[in-house]
Order: structure tokens, then sequence, then C-alpha cells
């Protein structure tokens, strides 16, 4: 079987600090793996590691079959849907407005960025800058951006962080909608009850090392 | 997405977040102004100097304050937001281009607010040829533009950022200041501004194919 996401001994060391240190892990198609850990694990890198945002310093890996480090990795990255712990968002613009330069860059209409608003129910609230918005409603925003282009491979650092209790369903419905279209998810959290229910199997990483990965 | 398609994203992404955050008129030109107005006073009532003063003062205003307006999109810059567009497959040419553009609309915005408060409070001399004096703006801009840009890619991640790329940024726009602040005293002296415009258009042109491709190299090298 191709896995999504193969990793085999990858280190990241920033200013010859180790982050993550011989991690090894894979996810397979329809699969959603969550790590949990402490603060300062190393969770937060190795999503970036996984979303090429961030070349590994040793090891070897790839993602969505595209050799890690690679001249093919931007190909790959339009699949890749992040959502990090800081939503993704112009503080200037409205919640809309940040949608709908997303569906442009993208050759999506602003119809379609009004609809994922809309699917995370904030239509209401579309024309609020988003610096004028609480952290849920801008994490909210950040899952429409998800809805609205759907990734093959979905990264979510916290994902039930800043979110109420009415928008944890648009988590699940997002992890389905990526599953059941051959995709598969990571989620990483400090708190492993935010994990549990959503991840199918349960990984923990200690001071950069990944302690029962498999 | 075509790569055209992309630029006209990002441009108009870039201006929309200026005109709600209005950072470069209701913050830099205010003070540029400011700054404009400060030499006259300076000076004391000494008309012919004030007055052969009049471009040369305008073309350093402009460098100074126009690295503020070139350079204001990295205070709002956010590493998530960054990254998204990266995931989004957007050609960084393309990402580049359509900063320089929206950079440069601004930066040329401005220059003609300071170049009309030049003339108002400086009476510098009359030009016959004028209007190459606009070909000079829009030429400085899209230099400024660019090198602001570019030292914006160069920076990405580093510590001291917000003060080492304008210390880049200064040095290197010195072809740019002497290229526009000459022609504009040939155009004075009514005499030739060949070399000068083609100073400034080999400037551009260097910049441009610097930007576009050290874009990706840039872009990886900063993940």
């Amino acid at each position: 079987m191709n896995h999504l996401v193969e990793l085999h001994d990858v280190d990241v060391a920033v200013d010859l600090v180790p982050i993550i240190s011989a991690v090894s892990l894979h996810v397979d198609p329809g699969e959603c793996v969550g790590i949990q850990g402490p603060n300062g694990a190393g969770k937060t890198t190795l999503l970036r590691v996984i979303a090429t945002l961030l070349a590994p310093t040793g090891g070897s890996g790839s993602v969505l079959g595209v050799e890690l480090g690679s001249r093919e990795v931007p190909s790959v990255r339009p699949q890749i849907g992040l959502a990090g712990h800081v939503p993704a968002l112009a503080g200037p613009l409205t919640l809309i407005e940040n949608l709908v330069v997303v569906a442009r860059l993208t050759g999506r209409t602003r119809e379609q960025a009004a609809a994922a608003l809309a699917r995370v129910g904030l239509a209401g609230a579309a024309g609020r800058a988003a610096d004028r918005c609480s952290h849920g409603m801008r994490r909210r925003t950040d899952l429409a951006r998800l809805f609205l282009v759907p990734p093959r491979l979905l990264l979510l650092d916290e994902p039930q962080a800043g979110l109420d209790s009415s928008a944890q369903p648009l988590v699940d419905e997002l992890i389905r909608q990526v599953r059941s279209g051959g995709g598969g998810a990571v989620l990483v959290s400090h708190d492993p009850s935010g994990l549990s229910g959503l991840a199918d199997r349960m990984l923990t990483l200690r001071s950069g090392a990944l302690e029962n990965a498999t | 997405m075509t790569f055209w398609g992309q630029v006209r994203a990002i441009t108009s992404y870039e201006l929309l977040i200026e005109r709600r955050s209005g950072e470069t008129w209701s913050l830099i030109t205010p003070f540029a102004a400011a700054a404009l107005m400060t030499i006259p006073l300076a000076i004391g009532i000494n008309l012919p100097l004030i007055s052969s003063i009049g471009w040369p003062i305008f073309w350093s205003i402009t460098l100074l304050f126009g690295m503020q307006v070139a350079w204001r999109h990295v205070s709002s810059e956010r590493n998530a937001m960054r990254d998204v567009i990266t995931l989004l497959g957007v050609d960084p040419a393309a990402r580049f281009t359509g900063r320089v553009i929206a950079s440069g609309a601004l930066l040329s915005g401005f220059m003609l607010v300071i170049g009309v408060l030049t003339v108002f409070l400086y009476t510098p001399a009359e030009l016959d040829r004028w209007p190459l004096l606009i070909v000079l703006g829009l030429l400085f801009a899209a230099g400024l533009a660019q090198l602001a840009t570019l030292a914006a890619d160069l920076t990405i991640g580093l510590g001291a950022r917000s003060s080492l790329a304008p210390l880049l940024v200064a040095p290197l726009a010195l072809p740019l200041l002497i290229g526009a602040a000459q022609a504009t005293d040939s155009l004075l002296r009514s005499s030739g501004i060949l070399p000068w415009l083609l100073m400034l258009v080999l400037a551009d042109l260097l910049l441009a194919i610097v930007g576009v491709l050290t874009a990706r190299p840039l872009q990886e090298a900063a993940t």
C-alpha cells in the first residue's frame, strides 16, 4: 500500500538544537493519526515537516508520494490542508474577504467562499474584520478555508482549541470528508482528550521523539 | 490558475489590506509631508535656496518614507498566512510580482502626493519636460518596490528582520536615488537624461530578473 505520509528517522534541528529526533511514522489513505504530547515536544514542528513547510535536517520521508526536500514538493502542496493553532487570516480583512482571497487563488468563486463560511455558521459575521473576531470565530474561518479547498492530506494543530461545542462537529465532518475521499489526517494536540474519538490511532511525542510509533 | 491570474489575485489582496489598514495614507504620508515641511522652516526665509533644494529633498523624502510604504506589508504579514499561500500552490514568482505591483502602485500614489506638496512648499524651478518626471517616478517606484519585496523575502525567519531589511534596502537603493536625482537635475538644466534613464531601467530590469529567479529558492530556503 502506498502511504500518504512516510517518515524514516526524521530529525529537525534549529540552530543545532534538536527539535525532533529519529521520528518514523506513516499515515495510510483513509486513516486519521493523532499525536499527543506536552508543550514543547515538537508537535507543531512535526506537523510542519509533514506539511512540507519545514525541511528535515536528517532522515528521509515522502508526502503524497513525493520525497521530502525534492524539487517535486511544490506540486503536492495544493493537496495539503493545514490549520495551525494560529488562524491563517489577514487581520484587517473581513472574514469573507479572507476566504475570497483563497477562492481567487484557487480558481473558485466568491459564492463558494460565502457557502464555506455559511457552512461553519459565520454567514452573519462575514463582513466583520478578522482582527475584531474572537479566536473561535477565526478558527472556524480557518476550517471554512479547508471546506472551500478540500485537501487530500489534512493537518490540524490543536483541532479543538478555541472551538465551542457547537463547532466540534465541523472538525468531525472535515475529517470524515477527507477520509471518505481516500485522504488522511494528522492531528496534534497537547490534550489527548481533544483527539479521542477523532483519531484511529494515537502516538505520543515527548522531547522530540515518538514513543509508541507504529 | 494562470500565472497572471495569481499575480492579479495577490495584487488585489495586498491593495485590499492597505485599503483596510490605511497605513500608507493615514500614517506614512502625513509624516512624510511633515518632514517635507520642516526643512523650509529650518532654513528660514531664503527662497532661492529653498527653491534650489526642492527636487533633491523630494527624492530624499521619497526614498526614506517610500521604504516604509514598500515595507509596510511585512508588518502585517503573518507566518500562518504565508504558509497558506505556499500550500495553495501559488507560484512564488507570481507572488513576488503581485506584491511588487501593489507596492509600486502605492509608491506611485505616495510620490504624486509628495511631489505636489514639494511644488507647493518649495516652488522649485519649473521643468519644461515635466512628463519625464512622471516616467522617472514610475521607474523609481518600481525599483524600490522590487528591492523592498526582495529584502522581505531574504529576511524571512530572521529575528532582527524589521531592522535588517530597511538597512539592506537603503544602500541598494542608492543607484535608484542617484539616477532619479541626476535625471531631474538634467531636466532642470535642459540637458539629456538618457544615461540616467537607462541606469534606472537597467536597475529595474536587474531587480526584476533577480526577484523572479530567486523567488522559489528563497521560498524553499524559508521552509
